[in-house]
């Protein structure tokens, strides 16, 4: 899956197994399986943060196609 | 009277909302900040004051003789009986040609409705691609992609270099807000440039900018000068951002903010499992005030440790604000520890189960002859009863 999309995704399922285990039929075992579930999803989304690289590219016109492309921008240097 | 004419004159529509062509003349700037002054031209002459609220804004220094456009309301002094214009606004002229061009424009839009609240869209919350509408080379686009970076580098950036001042730089932004609604490849844009003159930043009060923007399906936050330049690109935007550097933070969260809840989160989980664990030991607690003293509080000791590991390993890879709730943690595993019956039998006492494995509380349990296991704290010992003798 794209990593990217699954940052949102991840999120979203993070606060739905807090919010299952804070019902309040929830058995040792289910807990155990939340509580797993959840600890992995945390270490995903802070993972997927850590790990990021950032692409900065701007659109440059293709010499020969004259179609927009992207390539990476190095114009910040001071 | 005075007042009669005064509310008439605050009815008028014209009078509440003037431009007023002149030179300056009488031009006085008060200790307190208010600024007095007539306005004159070859027919006529008006009295007009500028309170320090509105001076203060002002971007050149009034002097006698000038020419200026100024905007604000006509009504009557009561104490003196005068009319004068009490002027919010005021531009040197030539800049006040452009100045009644943007006021005009203002209006005709607003009347379009295109700066209503009702189509101002959301902008995402954690955009994976943020596409930017300025000049390759300056401070805007360097702010920018600085702090991009250092707030939420999981977003990538893509720029759309476009002119942004001069001959064809409102065509140029118009091209790549449109280009980035065709490709559909970035969550949110940035369109601005950085400071300037009113004639620098006059491509963004252009009317095919304006419309441009207010088409665009991708969310737009505008970034053009300073704080306090204020551009028609600004009003239609789905939100103005002061600055360039200002916009950027606008559009991503902070990483630092975002960790803080994941921790947040990861509390909620750990305090929620302690919950429903305390709650085992409740039962278990309860359980063991019955005969059959087996031994759930085990499995349950084997929970804790398990939690107590995926906790390590979790604060292990992260920052460590939650030292506090491992210490929780540990006293709560050592309570457990010594309602075990392991714990128990460590303190010297011992069970006798018989070789069904029930648990003996009396001699009237056991028979002379028969065999017994009897748990102490490093195995098990096999017995047989050889008498019984009830305590008188």
């Amino acid at each position: 899956m794209d990593k990217k999309q699954s940052f949102e995704s991840n999120l979203k399922q993070l606060e739905e197994v807090v919010k299952a285990l804070e019902g309040n039929e929830v058995s040792l075992e289910e807990m155990l399986s939340l509580f797993e579930n959840g600890i992995r999803l945390t270490k995903e989304c802070t993972t997927a943060l850590d790990e990021a690289e950032q692409k900065i590219n701007i659109l440059m016109k293709n010499r020969d196609s004259g179609e927009l492309e992207e390539v990476p921008f190095q114009g910040i240097g001071e | 009277m005075n007042l009669y004419i005064k509310e008439l004159m605050n009815r008028d529509d014209v009078l509440t909302d003037v431009l007023v062509k002149g030179e300056l003349s009488n031009f006085k700037a008060h200790s307190s900040g208010h600024m007095y002054m007539s306005l004159k031209d070859e027919g006529g002459v008006m009295r007009a004051v500028m309170f320090r609220g509105s001076a203060a804004k002002l971007k050149f220094q009034p002097q006698n003789g000038m020419k200026v456009i100024a905007h604000g309301r006509i009504t009557v002094y009561e104490r003196d009986g005068q009319y004068q214009l009490y002027i919010d606004d005021m531009q040197q002229e030539g800049i006040g040609d452009l100045y009644v061009a943007f006021e005009e424009l203002k209006a005709k839009l607003s009347k379009e409705g295109l700066f209503d609240p009702m189509h101002k869209k959301p902008l995402p919350k954690y955009p994976r691609k943020v596409g930017v509408v300025t000049a390759p080379t300056g401070a805007a686009i360097r702010d920018i992609i600085n702090v991009l970076s250092r707030r939420f580098s999981y977003a990538d950036i893509l720029l759309y270099p476009v002119l942004v001042q001069g001959e064809n730089s409102a065509q140029s932004i118009v091209e790549a807000i449109r280009y980035f609604n065709r490709i559909k490849g970035v969550d949110v844009l940035i369109v601005g440039r950085g400071g300037g003159s009113i004639e620098d930043l006059w491509s963004f009060n252009e009317e095919i900018v304006a419309r441009e923007i207010f088409q665009s399906e991708i969310p737009i936050v505008s970034a053009v000068g300073h704080e306090i330049d204020f551009t028609i690109a600004d009003f239609v935007a789905d939100l103005r951002a002061p600055t360039p550097s200002a916009a950027a933070e606008l559009v991503v969260p902070s990483q630092v903010e975002l960790k803080e809840k994941f921790n947040n989160v990861y509390s909620r989980l750990y305090s929620q499992a302690n919950r429903v664990l305390e709650r085992a030991r409740m039962q278990v607690n309860h359980q063991t005030e019955h005969p059959v003293l087996r031994n759930p509080m085990m499995k349950l000791n084997e929970y804790k440790i398990y939690l107590d590991r995926l906790y390590q390993e979790f604060q292990d890879g992260c920052c460590g604000i939650l030292e506090k709730k491992q210490q929780q943690l540990k006293l709560a595993a050592a309570k457990l520890d010594g309602l075990s019956p392991l714990g128990v039998l460590s303190r010297g006492f011992s069970v006798a189960q018989n070789e069904q494995g029930g648990v003996v509380q009396s001699v009237k349990q056991v028979q002379a002859g028969q065999h017994l296991n009897i748990m102490v704290q490093d195995g098990t010992i096999q017995a047989m009863v050889e008498s019984t003798q009830k305590n008188s």
